[in-house]
């Protein structure tokens, strides 16, 4: 079998997301997925195999192309019926988890560890219950007991006595089914059951989860009786009485607390079984206190609860609680690349980044975003793996996205060429800015562009881009302008600026660099807030800002980093400063600090296995 | 103006500290609080202990007869069995002895122990008792136990029920779904 690995793998499924969606590249062959149309496919990769998942609203199958690039090898792993319509997400975890680390897997229940099974049970309508042999590295269906009339409302799996186990639950019982030869259906044995009635006080039954617990007492009882069960499931309460449900005498077990032991009479009254309840609600301020303490990334999933739940999660009030803490703090964004094509954001605490040792960053994987376009003024700018021209706006201290309309060209033989994301503080508007080249003949082409206002969505065309185009496309927002550096010839750069609010170009005067540019590479950044240029030459690099935007004589040099061997001369793009000069630079992916008083370089914490993208300043804000 | 906020937050602290002292004083032993919780049971709780709950404060503050006299403190939304969890967890937290890793493994066995009705519920209780320590780490609690779980079990575990319409559900779903974020 073909071993998939490195960018091999990289570019055959970029190929087949091609095949997928547009149908026209045939590199990869799809399984014959059956009658039911998929809403969603996506890839991954287990085993060192192509998989693909494929999703309908009822289930979720996971096909594995054995033989890579065989279509006869195409193998259905296992199919997950949902139960209910959110489900999804947690199947691919399953999925995922089963690739990277098995014993992830959830509600895994690590039976004869010797055999090497796994079997894992879902909540679902229709009882599955997959097992994954280790050995064999497949999965197959353990065939359950047949439950009898009543339909199960709640399933788990358990060890019991070294035996997989079930415990259903209906309204009236609980019943624990033990499979005695694993494996065999005809194994499947009822050990006992009892009415659930008798001890409903004491279990609460709707969170089958509670069971797990329960049933480990019962496990580590000898005999399985109801008063023991019930003995032990109130054992949790230490100063507590326990009440037989057959024989209502009471039994205090451990009192340590000096006033249950005066109260005994009046307690144990109060404990007699109450009638079962619907679970408890919490009042809203209540469920607040408790999200604050989620990533904000689960607590957006859980607007999906309710429309109250997404209502209190909306509140102004909770949007304090933000992801990436409170606003104005400030983090310095970093973008990569990773071995699976995905696109991965860290966000680090900015003075923090510095650092060598203790730097905690935010990290998310996005299955969607290309490249990111800017950040401005507390809104992220994402470029979209959908089509050229779909961009995104995140806002990630409130978790929310905006889609927006995309850009069209409507020419043939054209390119997207530039980008920006810019803030336009007098009309109080972010604005999108894309430019599309197209050639007039084989020697000249044009750059139309195009500005799309937040709020518009309408993508209004402006004059065509003055000047040649930039080897960097993505433009640098400056108090609303955005800037791109392009070079006309080999000794000459020039810098042009489009103002958001009147929607016009100027070019921005350089400074007297005192050197001839040939052989010189030059970058725009904003650091320090402000338009700065690197000028980087092989022995030394130049930064140069612009204090006072627009201003030629306002452009003064910062400092020169040395590169005293050859060792640190690649290290052009400085992402950063801090307040005490210190100034972080990126080549690939690796990251290096120099200290601009003691003229130093070390090492940061923040060294990355993944492909470096881009960096950004993120100041947050509502 | 911050001057003035600040002494009229201590001021009820003050009053309670010194209710303690006095309390201190007059009895030999170590001086009880008699609370009665909803079902009608009486605690005796050592005044060290009682004085923690912000609503034993507030109700002394109002009526500060009631820490010397037999009268009982109402704790009107608090049973008797969650007073009994809640003296637990005060009295391991306030035991001069407990290590750390005490304390850390008190805090699971106690969390083991409670089912998810039993844990909200004690959750109203110290939120009404405003137990500041209890409540935090009950929340927190919670939080670790929705953590890593789907949507619908969030919905089984504070019995909400959903009132999204299928069409809703797919199109919310379109809505956040794009992106396909991973957060680590």
């Amino acid at each position: 079998m073909e071993r998939l690995t490195g960018w091999h793998l990289m570019v055959q499924i970029r190929a087949l997301f091609l095949f997928l969606r547009k149908e026209t590249y045939q590199e990869v062959f799809q399984p014959d997925y059956g009658q039911e149309t998929a809403h969603a496919l996506s890839l991954r990769v287990f085993k060192d195999c192509l998989s693909i998942l494929f999703q309908t609203w009822l289930f979720l199958d996971v096909w594995v192309m054995k033989d890579y690039g065989n279509k006869e090898s195409w193998t259905r792993l296992f199919r997950v019926p949902y139960w209910g319509a959110f489900s999804y997400t947690y199947a691919l975890c399953i999925s995922e988890n089963d690739q990277i680390l098995i014993g992830d897997f959830p509600f895994v229940v690590p039976l004869e560890y010797e055999s090497r099974k796994f079997v894992s049970g879902r909540l679902i309508d229709s009882w599955v219950i997959i097992s994954l042999d280790l050995r064999k590295d497949s999965y197959e269906e353990v065939l359950q007991p047949d439950y009898g009339q009543e339909p199960a409302e709640s399933l788990s799996l358990h060890v019991f006595r070294d035996c997989l186990s079930i415990i259903s639950h209906t309204d009236l019982f609980f019943d624990v089914w033990l499979m005695k030869d694993y494996g065999k259906k005809e194994s499947w044995t009822k050990l006992f059951d009892f009415l659930t009635c008798t001890i409903m006080a004491l279990i609460h039954f709707s969170m089958h989860f509670v069971f797990l617990r329960k049933t480990k007492y019962c496990w580590s009882a000898t005999q399985f009786t109801i008063q023991e069960i019930a003995l032990l499931s109130t054992a949790r309460f230490k100063t507590a009485i326990v009440l037989y449900p057959q024989n209502p005498t009471m039994r205090h077990l451990n009192c340590t607390t000096k006033m249950a032991t005066v109260n005994d009479h009046v307690t144990a009254s109060n404990r007699h079984i109450p009638h079962p309840q619907p679970p408890l609600t919490l009042p809203d301020d209540l469920i607040r206190e408790i999200l604050q303490w989620l990533p904000m990334k689960k607590v957006v999933q859980l607007c999906s609860v309710s429309k109250s739940w997404k209502s209190l999660i909306s509140d102004p009030y909770f949007a304090r609680m933000q992801l990436l803490g409170s606003p104005g703090s400030s983090h310095l964004i970093l973008t990569f690349m990773n071995v699976r094509h995905e696109f991965v954001l860290k966000a680090y605490p900015f003075p923090l980044v510095f650092d060598a040792v203790n730097v905690a960053s935010k990290l998310f994987i996005f299955d969607n975003v290309a490249w990111m376009v800017g950040s401005c003024d507390g809104i992220i700018c994402f470029s979209t793996k959908d089509q050229p021209g779909t961009f995104v706006l995140w806002n990630p201290y409130i978790g929310k996205y905006k889609k927006l309309p995309r850009l069209v060209n409507e020419q043939n033989q054209c390119s997207y060429t530039l980008y920006g994301f810019g803030y336009d503080s007098s009309a109080k508007r972010y604005k999108v800015i894309g430019g599309i080249s197209y050639a007039l003949d084989s020697f000249s082409y044009r750059t139309e562009m195009k500005v799309l206002t937040l709020g518009s969505d309408i993508w209004k065309r402006i004059g065509d881009f003055p000047a040649a185009l930039p080897r960097n496309g993505l433009g640098i927002p400056v108090r609303g302008t955005v800037n791109w550096l392009s070079r006309n010839d080999p000794s000459s750069w020039v810098i042009t600026s489009l103002d958001l609010q009147k929607d016009t170009y100027k070019e921005v005067l350089q400074p007297d660099y005192g050197r001839d540019l040939a052989n010189t590479i030059l970058f725009l950044r904003t650091l320090r807030d402000c338009l700065s240029i690197i000028f980087h030459t092989g022995d030394f690099l130049d930064i140069w800002i612009m204090q006072d935007f627009g201003k030629k004589e306002s452009w003064f040099k910062f400092f020169r980093v040395p590169f005293p061997d050859a060792q640190f001369c690649p290290f052009f793009n400085a992402l950063c400063i801090s307040e005490n000069d210190q100034v972080l630079m990126a080549w690939k992916s690796a990251f290096i600090v120099y200290d601009i008083r003691s003229a130093t370089f070390k090492i940061p914490q923040i060294q990355n296995g993944n492909y470096f993208l881009s960096s950004v300043r993120y100041v947050e804000s509502l | 103006m911050a001057e003035e906020t600040e002494s009229t937050k201590t001021e009820p602290l003050k009053t309670a500290e010194e209710e303690f002292k006095k309390l201190e004083i007059t009895e030999e032993e170590e001086s009880e609080l008699k609370l009665e919780t909803s079902d009608h049971v009486t605690f005796m709780v050592e005044a060290s202990i009682a004085m923690k709950f912000g609503a034993v404060q507030q109700y002394l503050e109002v009526s500060p007869a009631a820490s010397a006299s037999a009268t009982a403190i109402p704790l009107h939304n608090v049973a008797s069995r969650e007073l009994i969890l809640i003296l637990e967890y005060y009295r391991m937290h306030d035991w001069v002895d407990a290590g750390e890793r005490d304390l850390k493994e008190f805090d699971e066995r106690f969390l083991k122990d409670l089912n998810y009705e039993e844990l909200k519920e004690l959750l109203l209780a110290a939120n009404y008792l405003n137990v500041e320590k209890l409540f935090n780490f009950l929340t927190k609690s919670i939080a670790n136990i929705i953590r890593n779980k789907d949507v619908e079990f969030v919905r089984t575990f504070f019995g909400i029920d959903n009132d999204y319409t299928p069409e809703e559900e797919a199109a919310y779903r379109e809505e956040n779904a794009w992106a396909g974020v991973k957060f680590v």
